[in-house]
């Protein structure tokens, strides 16, 4: 139980010491330590209720976008403090990447459907601007049914970048009226491809950062597509990369197989794509070569983490995927 | 007069439980491990979290021990491993298995060939002391997807194991469900094949409380130089199951004679 919680209950029962309440541990390894709080929403699940919550995104103003499954709200809309605002959305079955971009002073979301086979661009409230296909002249693809897109990225000329990482594991890229111009990645370059962010940590020279689930690693792409990097991080199933500031952050599905192991977390790493934190697993090692030792859950904090959203102060918002229907967790940032 | 202080306790109780509420912890990292070995076995276990220990429990000792370092074990049996930290509640048990092997076929073959994508690396596969991993390409690993297999196995003279074992795997979600039964044969000295063992899942019900279902069959006194082993699969997968309706995957990465 949270505290926050905790309080409310308190003060009903008019009950109960404060002082006798332990602490939580703290998530997390060096400078990323968090305080998890599985009670950043109380929303009424059967009002607002959720399947598999996907990804997240915050607008200007400070509300928070997310994706579910769940066709009686495919898109929750939350304040910062947890409160479920607004709700849209009943034609998503397959609702999954989400991206929110700016485009001429409108904030405007990307929606990933890997049922419908489509990317689905709307205004923030559901308003459906354009469709992105399935690539029929792509020469790639034989049936729309082989086109399951997870992830959208949008590249500095605006153009939209599209993993499809439940299908054939390329990276497509569309114009912004949706004509195809570039493939790269595919079956021998990336196994579950399933998210994509434009690291532009450098701004000399912006790359493409997209996540290989299966293989446990991130792979970094020149913006015309040629493979840069590997970086190996065995242990962590990638959900997809999300850069801020100067670190990457994700969600790690699951550490090991099966996919329903329930054995996931959430990692960061450092301006050298080395991990510095994973709350809820073990403690990152390198060997004197230079190799992340293989990654494990330690704390059954998470199960199927699959998204993660970083505030103006570092906290971190959490979706997961397959773990009871839960709105997302909130880790507080104490160091 | 003694209402209120019974009322005062009931709602103060639940409140002070719950708010003591611990997060879980993971079982330990196993390492090294094989479940199957000729002479002997090492476990290595693995638990990077500041504050933690790990324990095991060997069948056949008086007391749990904390681990410090790799255990060799040298007989069939199991241990169980847990994690404690003050700070978490312990995490949930895993109970490994341990078998000792003595019986290896001088030939197997298969008689019902599994799925050409699960080919593993055919019936002789099934016979040398690999566990498969949960990556289920790894080579280790035959699926099947028909009513039932049917391997072969044949000694250079007659051999008398008291049981087989054969190790599945089991995960419902990805429709994947053990055995529902199996018959062991023995070939007699007219040809014909004997009845000498059989397990059958006679409730139909299907538990998957472990990934790994290591089933046992007892056999006959009688010794024989080839043996048939029929391994049903569980048919169709029932309802409000993933893939209802279709037929159930079964996978083996290992059959022991012992």
């Amino acid at each position: 139980m949270h505290r926050r919680t905790f309080i409310q209950q308190s003060a009903i029962a008019g009950l109960a010491c404060w002082s006798d309440l332990p602490e939580d541990p703290l998530l997390g390894h060096g400078e990323f330590r968090y305080r998890l709080n599985r009670e950043w929403c109380l929303g009424n699940t059967a009002l607002f209720p959720v399947k598999n919550c996907h990804e997240l995104a915050m607008d200007r103003r400070g509300r928070i976008f997310m994706t579910t499954d769940e066709t009686k709200n495919n898109i929750l809309i939350f304040n910062k403090d947890g409160k479920i605002l607004d709700s849209w959305g009943h034609d998503y079955p397959g609702a999954h990447g989400l991206t929110l971009h700016d485009e001429n002073g409108e904030e405007v979301l990307y929606i990933t459907d890997y049922e419908r086979h489509e990317v689905i661009k709307t205004r923030l409230n559901g308003q459906v601007i354009r469709i992105f296909g399935w690539p029929a002249d792509s020469g790639k693809y034989p049936e729309k049914s082989s086109f399951k897109p997870t992830e959208t990225a949008i590249a500095p000329n605006g153009d939209l970048l599209v993993a499809d990482g439940y299908g054939l594991d390329y990276i497509l890229q569309f114009s912004p009226d949706g004509v195809l111009k570039n493939m790269f990645g595919g079956p021998g370059q990336l196994k579950n491809a399933h998210g994509i962010a434009l690291d532009n940590r450098n701004p000399a020279r912006p790359q493409w950062l997209v996540s290989s689930r299966a293989e446990n690693q991130l792979k970094r792409f020149d913006l015309n597509g040629e493979l840069l990097e590997t970086i190996e991080l065995p242990g962590a199933f990638i959900c997809r990369p999300v850069v801020n500031g100067k670190n990457i952050y994700f969600a790690v599905l699951i550490s090991e197989l099966p996919w329903d192991s329930g054995t996931g977390y959430i990692a960061i790493l450092d301006e050298n794509n080395r991990m510095t934190s994973a709350p809820g697993a073990c403690t990152p090692h390198y060997d004197s070569e230079g190799r992340l030792n293989t990654m494990y859950q330690t704390i059954k904090a998470f199960r199927h983490p699959h998204d993660v959203l970083v505030d103006e102060h570092g906290n971190l918002l959490v979706t997961q995927w397959n773990s009871g229907g839960v709105y997302p967790y909130f880790l507080e940032r104490v160091a | 007069m003694m209402k209120y202080p019974l009322l005062v306790l009931i709602a103060f109780v639940p409140l002070a439980v719950a708010g003591q509420q611990k997060l879980k912890l993971a079982p330990p990292k196993v390492r090294e491990y094989t479940a199957f070995f000729l002479e002997k076995s090492t476990l290595q276990l693995e638990f990077a979290l500041d504050g933690a220990e790990i324990w095991y429990f060997k069948q056949g000792d008086s007391l749990a021990e904390k681990y410090t370092r790799p255990l060799v074990l040298e007989k069939s049996g199991e241990i169980k491993i847990w994690t404690r930290h003050p700070d978490f509640e312990n995490s949930d048990t895993l109970v490994l298995p341990f078998f000792e092997s003595k019986y290896f076929p001088a030939e197997s073959s298969f008689l019902t060939n599994p799925d050409s994508l699960y080919a593993g690396t055919g019936a002789k596969g099934l016979f040398d002391l690999k566990q498969g991993s949960r990556d289920l390409h790894d080579g280790s690993w035959s699926g099947f997807r028909g009513d039932s297999v049917v391997i072969l196995m044949s000694w250079k003279k007659k051999v008398k194991p008291r049981m087989v074992l054969v190790s599945e795997f089991d995960s419902p979600s990805a429709w994947i469900w053990p055995a529902s039964g199996i018959e062991v044969f023995g070939r007699n000295n007219q040809g014909n094949w004997e009845k000498t063992g059989e397990w059958k899942n006679e409730s139909g019900q299907v538990k998957h409380t472990a990934p790994r279902v290591f089933q046992t069959v007892s056999l006959g006194k009688m010794p024989y130089k080839t043996y048939k082993i029929l391994v049903r699969t569980n048919g169709r997968i029932p309802a409000n199951f993933p893939g209802e309706g279709s037929n159930a995957w079964l996978f083996i990465d290992e059959i022991l004679f012992q």
